[in-house]
């Protein structure tokens, strides 16, 4: 019982407000962390290009493309994405919801980057562990647009968004996010609707559609159902262009990813590759940078994976470029979770390590049929295990 | 949103960690206040203020600025609290958190103390009873220390919602902590409630 020689108000002051507030140092050397591992390394890393879930392909700065192509084979599971600053020409697996996309653009708008997540179970290859997810993901963005540079900033921004819209992998997921010369973005996320119902929200119509205007983090979501898809529109573009490009949302024919559409050349160099690892064996090393090394300047937290894919992404590619002493690599880089006796298998590897189940972290860099390397390191600990060059592909 | 913040929020939307470290600066004080208010403990209060500063960094691409960045902010740390909340509810270490407060309590200084942890701990009971509108607005009057006005832009409903809040807020904490006392006329907060 409060003794109420004390007043109410006053107990509820003393019980609400710290005793003391930490100095900033303190807070801010937990959000720097988690915001990327190296200060100065950290903006290149946070925005590189291309980041997935269970595997993942980056395009890297350098890589100037003119269409947002993406398609990828590494340790068995396949996902492509193909399109055009018009839209998403092909996704592979197909996706379990109608794919729409915007009939016209607001002027000046184009799709700058795009993610697709086929969900789980949906890459074939059962026995994937992502992070904190069983399916691969990937996401592309477009450096150069019907002729013209995509700022490096909004590059970057769009980038990330896609990444954080694709979720954690649970269930396939596509993202579309368009920028306009300004670099306010449109984001658009489609989901298969089936089960779900609309978020709590303002009821407002999209065409003449029934929608909703819910608020997520303090943004305005604009959430509806056109076929069997949920779609919901977001972004930092003003609420007429967003309800514009929502209204223009129409059903899309894909092809299939091989499909390569007329006059629309392919990427030069491969941003993918379909030949698995087993068959490109290359040079073993011991690896380069030390369990300790690595902690200390990629820190890491193994329990980053079932709450913060993003940074988690970022940590192990940190540690895989310091245990492979891969430079500042501009390339894409692909990775997957998985047991060290599938990581052996996968890598066609006999090469000593921790017991089978260990859970490792297996990753590709410099994704390409040029040549690259394979990092396997602890899951946990972050201790690397094995460092081995790969083979360029013969044709 | 001040000139120097607008030039700050470009800057962290062109990568610069450095110009984020200024935003968390200059806003750490009021974001702490808010999760320590909402969680009640200084280390959930840390996570509470990391989440929304990593939130922060991530959703500044989406910002518009329609709302002052203290409000924004302040929302953010509001949900983070929420979902922080939400994972941590488990009643054993809910119940392991209390048995601990008392056994340091005598440890420290005997039955003053223990008393003041109980009242702490009915205090906490009655907080948790009350509907998530009235707790948020207590914790943000009285812990985050914000007025009326920035409440209202916060939780985004009118300044006489948060008044009506308030007083009611404090209300039903005094019946809850005293079922004895003979229901009379709603209280009003002691504290003057500037706009």
């Amino acid at each position: 019982m409060i003794r109420h020689e004390r007043g109410l108000e006053e107990l509820l002051e003393a019980r609400l407000r710290p005793r003391e507030v930490p100095p900033t140092e303190s807070v801010w050397w937990g959000v720097r962390r988690r915001l990327g591992a190296h200060p100065r390394r950290a903006r290149r890393v946070l925005l590189r290009a291309g980041l997935a879930l269970a595997m993942l392909l980056a395009l890297g700065a350098g890589l100037a493309l003119a269409s947002p192509d993406l398609r990828a084979w590494v340790g068995g599971v396949a996902v492509g994405l193909r399109g055009s600053s018009h839209g998403v020409a092909s996704l592979e697996p197909a996706p379990p919801f109608t794919v729409l996309q915007p009939s016209a653009l607001p002027a000046g708008w184009t799709l700058v980057a795009n993610g697709y997540n086929p969900g789980p179970g949906r890459s074939g290859a059962p026995g994937w562990s992502g992070v904190g997810s069983t399916a691969p993901s990937a996401v592309s963005v477009a450096s150069r647009v019907a002729g013209q540079d995509v700022p490096p900033a909004t590059r970057e921004l769009a980038q990330a968004r896609a990444q954080d819209l694709l979720g954690n992998g649970a269930e396939a997921a596509l993202a579309l996010v368009y920028a306009d010369p300004t670099g306010q973005l449109i984001e658009v996320v489609e989901r298969s609707a089936a089960g779900k119902a609309l978020p709590a929200g303002r009821a407002t119509t999209v065409g003449s559609q029934p929608a909703v205007v819910a608020l997520r983090d303090g943004q305005e979501v604009l959430a509806f159902v056109r076929q069997d898809t949920l779609v919901e529109v977001s972004g930092s573009a003003g609420r007429d262009d967003r309800l514009r490009l929502a209204a223009s949302l129409q059903p899309a024919a894909l092809a299939p990813v091989d499909a390569t559409a007329a006059g629309q050349a392919p990427p030069t160099p491969p941003a993918w590759t379909r030949v698995p690892l087993s068959s490109r064996p290359g040079a073993q090393e011991p690896p380069h940078a030390t369990r300790e090394a690595i902690v200390r300047q990629c820190g890491w937290d193994a329990a980053l994976g079932s709450s913060a894919l993003g940074e988690a992404m970022q940590q192990v590619h940190c540690a895989a470029r310091l245990a492979a002493a891969s430079p500042d690599d501009q390339g894409a880089w692909a990775y997957s979770r998985t047991s060290w006796r599938a990581a052996a298998q996968q890598l066609g590897t006999d090469a000593a390590g921790p017991p089978g189940a260990t859970q490792v972290y297996l990753v590709q860099l410099d994704v390409s049929e040029r040549g690259g390397s394979v990092v396997v390191l602890d899951a946990t600990t972050a201790q690397p295990y094995l460092v081995a060059r790969l083979q360029p592909v013969t044709p | 949103m001040t000139e120097h913040e607008a030039e700050l929020v470009a800057q962290c939307r062109r990568g610069d960690q450095e110009a984020f470290r200024a935003l968390v600066d200059a806003y750490h004080d009021r974001v702490f206040r808010t999760a320590y208010a909402l969680t009640g403990d200084p280390h959930d209060a840390t996570e509470v203020e990391q989440d929304t500063f990593v939130k922060a960094w991530r959703g500044l691409a989406a910002f518009r600025g329609d709302a002052a960045l203290a409000t924004w902010l302040t929302r953010l740390a509001l949900n983070a609290a929420r979902d922080h909340l939400r994972r941590r509810r488990a009643r054993a270490v809910l119940q392991g958190v209390l048995v601990h407060r008392r056994l340091m309590a005598l440890r420290a200084d005997g039955e003053q103390a223990l008393q003041r942890v109980d009242e702490r701990d009915d205090l906490d009971r009655a907080v948790r009873r009350l509907p998530p509108p009235l707790r948020q607005t207590l914790a943000l009057y009285y812990g985050a220390e914000l007025s009326v006005k920035e409440i209202a832009e916060t939780l985004r409903c009118p300044e006489g919602t948060v008044k009506w809040r308030l007083s009611t807020g404090i209300a039903r904490l005094r019946e809850l902590l005293d079922p004895e006392r003979p229901p009379g006329r709603r209280a009003e907060p002691r504290k003057a409630i500037d706009p």
